[in-house]
């Protein structure tokens, strides 16, 4: 491109999305994912990464890898030494690929790769710290972990996995990180030159995050978590990945390829609040909505859907369900919330990738993703809280993800 | 356009001691060994000087408790945007104000000190060093700080990231997301980072710091002489060795298109001095008649901070009518993700 493109802001494209994968304690790819947010079945186990004795909580959404890769084009050496997030990231990325039918993609093309993560291989600095600090010192291996630890590795391990070159985004919003990914890519498209772009979210359970969330008492020691329940007590970390293909409109129907939806709406703002808290009346989420919604060009009512960040601790869902009572005002009553952070728990700088990836799915599915595990409603929620499953036919849907330091993200999905 | 600029390094606290470090005659402080437990030859680290007292901005809450990499990061923030005379209005809420904070190791002090608690014992882990351990800490702090509720986003990479950066900021500012955007480059020094960067280089000492631009849209109404940036080269992604060359070549390539011959050309580059890390940038640009400023050999590796003090000095050259540079080239050349690279010019 070098600068800078020349259809700015008057020309702006149409971007759909063509493919999506996913990996989750619910499952592997978009079948399993289906069954289990249709049904609002919850996938939290035993954590067997790391040792969590000391810790007040032993339980998380640590899915089961699967043993072997999708096809890839890593050499094996580099597939054997591969870290747990960056083979989410390829299970991923095969799927969405495939399902949008990229293999077509010309040699040489260009496809900007947006990932967002928040704590990208952190495995690899703990193993790599732990080694360091021994009795003696171990220093076999250590430049490989330095080499992997380093969070664009992993990008570059998926460009190598997929087999194509692009240039490479990595957003460290904390939980917002993956929403923000995919809203990087849909405004490159946007505005150009590039065509087709690969985006999304990831993480894997680490002990370091773990115990973060843990020493902040923000875990929840009743599991399952229950968002927006009036006596809920904190979240559940989960983990894994999704990638959604995203594609000039006019680029998808030239090819006749699959179209799952239209972006039509990113909105972002900043939570000066606090650092760890939110404004409690929900002011950054209101005005990260508000902006997807008008550039979506859909009012609050016309929102069939909204998949909230929901995450189960007392102020993050009281500031939201504040958010969606102002945005929606009096006809909060008809607006469908649900959060889906109560099935797999938060997946951190992945939350808001897999949670569009759910958005994507319950739109193709016609259904309304349920949280299962709530009781007793918070009064704070006057919205249409989904408890059981639903079918419903969803035109547009949003998606909200509210990150730690106060990074803002919201998605608008429309059906074309 | 570049309205304004800041920096925090080993040479001190501003533009003004970075600037001097590269110049004839320039001292920096020498390196000091990492000392830790166990290790028997430490790794080399230049550190950022302490400051002349407390400075006020020390005293803002979320600074308090903040480490090093945040208060680096805000302090050069705050000059880049003092010095562009938009401070007030972006606190008033009249300017929205966008920040892009790039960092490669990002809070890797507190990181590693919350981490050994949890070894030791994660029932008395510390909730208070653990919000500092994420990435957009610092980010988080400038929003704050600033005064700013637009956009906000940390973004990692290597070291070539920083210029990355600035092309996302200039799609913020041309779809009039923002009316002015900052882009920071952040990194604070620690055992850690300086141990795992002599695996691949074991002659230049890690330094620590941060560096800052911010971006308007136009020139017009600032005071001369105004700093443009010019030209943002393609960002070429490479993995095997051999393509970080192709891949600095291309960057050259889109730099140089239409660059008229001539005296007042000066290239910021990243060599550090380490012949292997520099093989493939001394190549590429081998040819280079114009003057050359290398701040990784003049204060260590700073990653993305040193990538930042590349384009600070870029600038700083450009706005110095004393000084006879029209135009100035960054080439960022990360380590082993990126290259990137830049083009500023004066504008009259």
């Amino acid at each position: 491109m070098a600068f800078l493109p020349a259809l700015f802001v008057s020309d702006r494209r149409r971007v759909v999305v063509t493919g999506v994968g996913v990996i989750t304690s619910a499952g592997q790819g978009w079948r399993a994912n289906a069954d289990a947010f249709q049904s609002g079945r919850t996938a939290f186990r035993r954590i067997t990464l790391f040792d969590t004795t000391g810790q007040r909580v032993h339980e998380a959404g640590e899915l089961t890898l699967p043993s072997r890769l999708p096809r890839h084009a890593l050499r094996e050496k580099i597939a054997s030494r591969l870290d747990r997030a960056s083979r989410f990231l390829i299970h991923a990325g095969r799927e969405a690929w495939d399902a949008a039918g990229w293999d077509d993609v010309p040699g040489g093309e260009s496809i900007p790769l947006c990932l967002g993560t928040s704590a990208g291989a952190m495995s690899e600095g703990e193993a790599y710290y732990r080694l360091a600090t021994a009795t003696p010192p171990v220093r076999r291996g250590q430049a490989r972990r330095v080499h992997l630890y380093q969070t664009h590795r992993q990008a570059a391990h998926l460009l190598e996995a997929l087999d194509f070159n692009g240039p490479v985004s990595l957003v460290a919003n904390a939980c917002a990180s993956g929403a923000n990914a995919i809203g990087q890519g849909f405004r490159l498209l946007q505005e150009g030159p590039w065509e087709r772009a690969l985006c999304g979210g990831y993480d894997a359970l680490s002990l370091l995050v773990f115990a973060g969330f843990d020493s902040l008492q923000a875990l929840t020691t009743t599991l399952p978590p229950r968002p927006f329940d009036a006596g809920r007590d904190g979240l559940a970390l989960g983990e894994g990945a999704a990638l959604l293909t995203l594609e000039t409109l006019r680029s998808a129907r030239r090819r006749g390829a699959p179209i799952l939806a239209e972006i039509t709406g990113y909105g972002v703002s900043t939570d000066r609040h606090h650092l760890t808290q939110p404004h409690p009346e929900g002011d950054a989420a209101l005005a990260s909505m508000n902006a997807a919604c008008r550039e979506a060009g859909v009012s609050p009512l016309a929102i069939d859907y909204v998949n909230s960040h929901g995450t189960g601790t007392p102020l993050n869902d009281i500031a939201e369900g504040r958010a969606i009572q102002r945005w929606a005002g009096s006809g909060v009553g008809g607006i469908a919330v649900s959060s889906t952070k109560a099935s797999i728990g938060h997946l951190l700088g992945g939350a808001g990738a897999v949670e569009a990836a759910i958005c994507l799915i319950a739109m193709k599915e016609q259904f309304l993703p349920p949280t299962t595990t709530v009781e007793t409603p918070d009064p704070v929620c006057m919205f249409d809280f989904v408890r059981s499953p639903r079918e419903k036919t969803l035109r547009h849907v949003l998606t909200n993800s509210f990150g730690f330091g106060g990074a803002n993200a919201t998605l608008v999905f429309s059906a074309l | 356009m570049i309205a304004g600029w800041g920096a925090v390094s080993p040479a001190g606290w501003g533009a003004a001691p970075l600037l001097h470090a590269v110049g004839p005659g320039g001292v920096v402080p020498p390196p000091e060994p990492c000392l830790r437990e166990g290790q028997s030859r430490p790794a080399l680290l230049r550190r950022v000087p302490a400051p002349d007292g407390v400075p006020d901005l020390w005293r803002e809450p979320r600074l308090r408790r903040a480490s090093a990499i945040g208060r680096f990061a805000a302090h050069a923030a705050l000059e880049a945007l003092d010095q562009s005379g938009r401070a007030e209005s972006v606190r008033r809420g009249d300017w929205r104000l966008g920040i892009l904070f790039t960092t490669v190791n990002g809070c890797v002090d507190f990181s590693r000190r919350f981490f050994a608690e949890v070894l030791r014992d994660p029932a008395h882990a510390s909730p208070i060093l653990f919000p500092e351990t994420v990435f957009n800490a610092p980010s988080s702090h400038l929003g704050a700080i600033l005064g700013s509720t637009s956009a906000n986003h940390t973004l990692l990479g290597d070291s070539s990231q920083f210029v990355a950066a600035l092309e996302t900021a200039a799609r913020l500012l041309l779809r009039r997301e923002v009316d002015g955007c900052l882009v920071c480059g952040a990194e604070e020094g620690d055992w850690l980072t300086a141990e795992g960067a002599r695996w691949f280089d074991d002659s230049t000492p890690c330094a620590e710091g941060a560096g800052a631009l911010y971006l308007e849209r136009s020139a017009a109404g600032a005071s001369p002489p105004r700093v443009v940036l010019d030209r943002l080269a393609d960002v070429q992604t490479f993995s095997a060795r051999g393509a970080r060359e192709d891949a600095l070549a291309a960057v050259r390539e889109d730099l140089e298109v239409m660059l008229p011959e001539g005296p007042g050309r000066l290239l910021c580059d990243g060599r550090t001095g380490h012949a292997s890390r520099d093989a493939a940038e001394s190549t590429v640009w081998a040819d280079w008649q114009g003057a050359r400023i290398s701040v990784r050999q003049v204060l260590g590796n700073g990653f993305a901070a040193a990538t930042a003090w590349q384009s600070v000095i870029a600038a700083s050259f450009l706005a110095d009518p004393e000084r006879s540079v029209s135009e100035a080239l960054v080439s960022a050349s990360g380590e082993n993700g990126a290259a990137a690279g830049a083009r500023l010019i004066r504008f009259p």
